[in-house]
């Protein structure tokens, strides 16, 4: 490996304007980029963590709850939000792609299908949130089995329902928050990539995107059997 | 043996000494990224046809969650190109779950070893279970 | 390794004369500059007040805590019983003092003002990795500290810094604002552990591998990977118990249908690595106040290194030790109990190898090495207390008693403050430009380490006699080690006090330091003191250890009380 003989930085160096002045290289200034973010996703890993573990032992506390209360999940609505958000995975590692390949359509468009994606899984979400706020299904004190039956609804759901209901609204609540943080960076991506920052040199601030999208992605994909295809 | 380790681990985590090599970027063909989604199609729909045919517990989580997790190793593979890029990203990431697993491992075991003085205490014993079923019914 | 000439600093880049350029405080003016500065080295100061301020005020709910502990007790027939502050007060003062002294200056301390000082100059770079995300680290810590203190107004908390449900999720005093600034803070904490582990793995100066590294990196490391992998497990318990409070989910109150020790295993999942990124950078910077003051290659580079990798690893497999009499299963209270004693083996071969550095040193003894001195002998008892506290059979009859409170005021305090303390005298004169006067340096840290251990020690004799924590007032019977704990906590003050005054001292007249005051071969003794704003004239180049003091040393660099 040569050793650099000390030298001013500020003489003679091909210094893109994307390159911060703390930074000696592009090399230096992606990787890093990367390993910030990768350092990031595994906190947010340790994250949901918490609440995977609250799942596992509230279900092993109330097994007959958790099978009952399940059945007024829609399954059919939870695939279909499996299948928007790993479409929007495709989509997303396809925009990464496009800036590999300096491709300033490839790259916007996915981002907009990413969106647009996101968009369709949260007003899925927004549906299936309102029939439960509609039939009394809520968390904790505000469950109200008596409005569900009202409704026609088959609540007579053995064990902690509340409990059931807090955990599923806590679960994909922190997770569509994060689909909308998602969202809202891609929106930022998307002006970002109109400006032209983006070239295949210097990308890692999209692909940074990215690797969040697909956590969140991958948190679903865990999410979706846990709550919705219980048997 | 701890040079050694270090450099497997390190591999390219290199810093600014390392000279001009520009990385440049690996592209992936277009088609591995369609066969990775539609793998992922694919055991989405296994996932929910198990699910509808109905294996007994515990056979059926298991069975979901061995399928959520390769779905999510494809993801993280490919889509989230760990599978080309430094290795140090992947060892990050199954750090992170080697935690997860220790906290998930440690508590469990606790809940469902209590009792082994008081009787009472226990997860599994009759007033243990009398309890949740009475909380129920509320 | 080449052979080495007195006090070279690592960089064999010679440094030139920098006379004109300003240095990173005066480079710049104007509070504005301040406010939206990107320099490591402003930020570093900028927590540095903060982490100040909030001492002064946790030492002040300490100092009230202990007034109240001077007194008598059962008001006898009048009912009265306790002469200061009501039960409900003392418990919002004792709470407010963990969770500040905690969450706003002790797991920011080293890390938040010297690690971002002293980490890019240790590696020779500009800045840290992400420096705008370093500023935005800091308003996190601000807005956070705000949210907490905010709780003070609006009826205060009073379930203890732990939190515990279902006390937690029942009282009616400002939990929510007070975990909501604890979230916060945990953030502030997780992007500058990122921060620091991309700058160490990325910026290191040509020549600068791993083993080269000061001991003060490797400990930053290590406390950055904590920070980093379990910060995030408070920020769900803490989310957790908010929404318990408002929506009463059913989690962690067993009334609701959930379970109150599962919320301890959450809080100590993250509480009890966290003592670990309390002490770590603790033990990083005893490393180079020794080295330097010794004039001594360390004794067991690898092993000090290395051990703070181990102690962060095995940090997270210990944490139900603090749950032996919660409700916890006896299988897991043993599994914990056996586990802790492994981590003390890491932290006993640090202080091994500290005292044999020593052995046949050069020893200079100024106030940073007085203060070295002290965190050995306090922090050796409290982690000695410590293994005392994790044998599960003693623990039964040592929990939430003072023993604890001793023992952890040890290494808290005896340990992280003091090696806190001592570091800022070590590199006062680098981040100022001026030197401490050294006479009153002693002197405080004279009425440090005997105030300290008269507030605590008497409190071991107390917990050992069964005096329980957390109590407002006390039977007869202890009154007599309670007064004396509460003498030693005024001296105690005192000494903090005096110290505050010759540093303000310092700075409105204190003499020029010279680049390299104690003859320290890092790279930051390279640089200007105070530095300039990109730190380095020049790219430095690194070719020997940071530790390779010649044996005898021929220099004429200052040395105090040798």
């Amino acid at each position: 490996m040569s050793q650099q003989s000390s030298h001013s930085t500020a003489t003679g160096h091909d210094h893109p304007k994307y390159l911060a002045h703390h930074f000696e290289s592009m090399e230096q200034q992606n990787s890093s980029g990367k390993l910030g973010m990768w350092l990031f996703l595994g906190q947010e890993v340790l994250f949901f963590s918490g609440l995977f573990l609250m799942y596992v032992l509230a279900r092993m506390f109330y097994p007959d709850t958790f099978l009952a209360a399940h059945e007024l999940l829609d399954w059919k609505l939870g695939a279909l939000n499996t299948i928007f958000l790993l479409t929007s995975s495709l989509t997303m590692a396809l925009a990464v792609r496009g800036a590999q390949v300096n491709s300033q359509p490839q790259m916007y468009w996915n981002i907009v299908a990413t969106i647009v994606l996101g968009g369709a899984f949260m007003v899925v979400k927004y549906i299936e949130y309102s029939h439960k706020f509609h039939d009394g299904l809520l968390p904790g004190h505000f469950f109200d089995a008596a409005k569900a039956m009202h409704n026609g609804v088959p609540a007579n759901i053995p064990g902690a329902p509340a409990v059931f209901f807090a955990i599923y609204f806590i679960m994909t609540g922190t997770h569509g928050l994060h689909v909308l943080i998602g969202m809202g960076l891609m929106l930022w991506l998307l002006v970002r990539i109109k400006r032209g920052d983006f070239n295949s040199e210097n990308h890692v601030y999209l692909e940074n995107v990215g690797l969040y999208w697909h956590i969140v992605d991958l948190i679903w994909i865990f999410l979706f059997p846990l709550l919705y295809l219980v048997r | 043996m701890f040079q050694k380790l270090r450099s497997f681990v390190l591999k390219s985590a290199s810093p600014a000494q390392s000279g001009a090599h520009a990385s440049q970027p690996h592209v992936l063909p277009l088609k591995t990224y369609f066969a990775v989604f539609g793998a992922l199609l694919v055991l989405t729909v296994i996932t929910v046809v198990v699910s509808v045919v109905g294996l007994p517990q515990p056979t059926a989580i298991i069975v979901a969650m061995v399928v959520a997790a390769v779905k999510a190793s494809l993801v993280v593979l490919w889509f989230m190109h760990l599978k080309y890029d430094d290795r140090f990203y992947s060892l990050i990431f199954i750090i992170s779950l080697f935690f997860l697993a220790l906290f998930f491992i440690f508590t469990t075991m606790d809940v469902l070893s209590r009792g082994q003085v008081n009787e009472e205490e226990s997860f599994f014993s009759q007033d243990g279970i009398q309890l949740r079923k009475d909380f129920m019914k509320k | 390794m080449e052979s080495n000439h007195n006090n070279v600093p690592q960089s064999a880049h010679a440094a030139s004369a920098g006379g004109a350029e300003p240095n990173y405080i005066n480079a710049h003016k104007g509070i504005w500059s301040w406010m939206t500065t990107v320099d490591h080295k402003r930020l570093g100061l900028m927590y540095l007040a903060g982490i100040l301020t909030f001492f002064g005020l946790g030492g002040i709910f300490a100092l009230l805590v202990r007034t109240q502990l001077l007194g008598p007790i059962f008001g006898g027939a009048s009912g009265k019983q306790e002469w200061l502050f009501s039960g409900d007060t003392y418990n919002k003062l004792f709470t407010l003092h963990g969770a500040v002294m905690v969450f706003l200056v002790i797991i920011p301390s080293i890390p938040a003002s010297l690690g971002n000082f002293f980490l890019p100059l240790m590696l020779g770079a500009k800045d840290v990795a992400f420096p705008k995300l370093n500023l935005m680290s800091f308003y996190v810590y601000v807005l956070g500290g705000i949210f907490l203190l905010f709780s003070i107004f609006t009826g205060a908390v009073d379930t203890g810094w732990t939190f515990y449900t279902p006390y937690s999720s029942t009282t009616s005093t400002s939990v929510v604002s007070a975990v909501m600034g604890v979230f916060i803070l945990g953030f502030s904490s997780i992007l500058t552990g990122v921060n620091f582990i991309v700058t160490i793995h990325k910026m290191r100066a040509p020549g600068l591998t791993w083993v080269r590294l000061p001991l003060f990196v490797w400990a930053q490391y290590a406390t950055s990977l904590i920070q980093v992998l379990a910060t995030p497990v408070l920020a769900i318990t803490l989310m957790l118990l908010a929404i318990e409070r408002t929506m009463g989910i059913g989690i962690f109150d067993a009334k609701l249908g959930g379970d109150p020790v599962l919320f301890q295993h959450f809080f100590w999942f993250y509480s009890h690595p966290a003592v670990y990124i309390m002490i770590l950078p603790a033990f990083g910077v005893i490393s180079e106040i020794i080295t330097i003051n010794s004039r001594k290659q360390i004794f067991g580079y690898k092993a000090i290194a290395m051990s703070s990798v181990a102690i962060a690893v095995i940090g997270f497999l210990v944490w139900g030790h603090h749950m032996f009499t919660s409700g916890q299963s006896e299988l897991a209270s043993a599994v914990f109990s056996f586990l802790t004693f492994a981590v003390a083996i890491p932290t006993a071969i640090k202080t091994f190898s500290w005292v044999a550095t020593m052995y046949g040193g050069s020893l200079r003894m100024n106030s940073a090495m007085w203060y070295a001195q002290a965190f050995l002998f306090l922090f050796t008892i409290g982690g000695l207390t410590g293994l005392f506290l994790g044998t599960l059979s003693v623990d039964i009859h040592l929990h939430d008693t003072y023993f604890v409170v001793a023992h952890f005021h040890y290494v808290m305090m005896g340990g992280t403050m003091t090696a806190f303390v001592g570091a800022l005298h070590h590199w006062w004169p680098k981040m100022t430009g001026r030197m401490l006067n050294e006479f009153w340096g002693k002197v405080s840290c004279f009425f440090v380490f005997v105030g300290f251990n008269v507030t605590f020690f008497s409190q071991f004799l107390l917990g050992t006699k069964g005096m329980p924590r957390r109590y407002a007032n006390y039977l007869p019977e202890f009154q007599t080690w309670h007064q004396i704990s509460t003498i030693g906590s005024y001296l105690l003050g005192l000494g903090f006090f005096i110290t505050l005054i010759y540093m303000i001292q310092s700075l409105i007249n204190g003499e020029k330091a010279p680049k390299n005051p104690w003859g320290g071969l890092s790279l930051e003794w390279e640089t200007d003191s105070p530095p300039i704003e990109h730190n380095f004239h020049g790219q430095p180049v690194v070719n020997h250890g940071p530790y390779e003091f010649p044996e005898i040393d021929h220099s004429k660099s200052n040395r105090g009380g040798h």
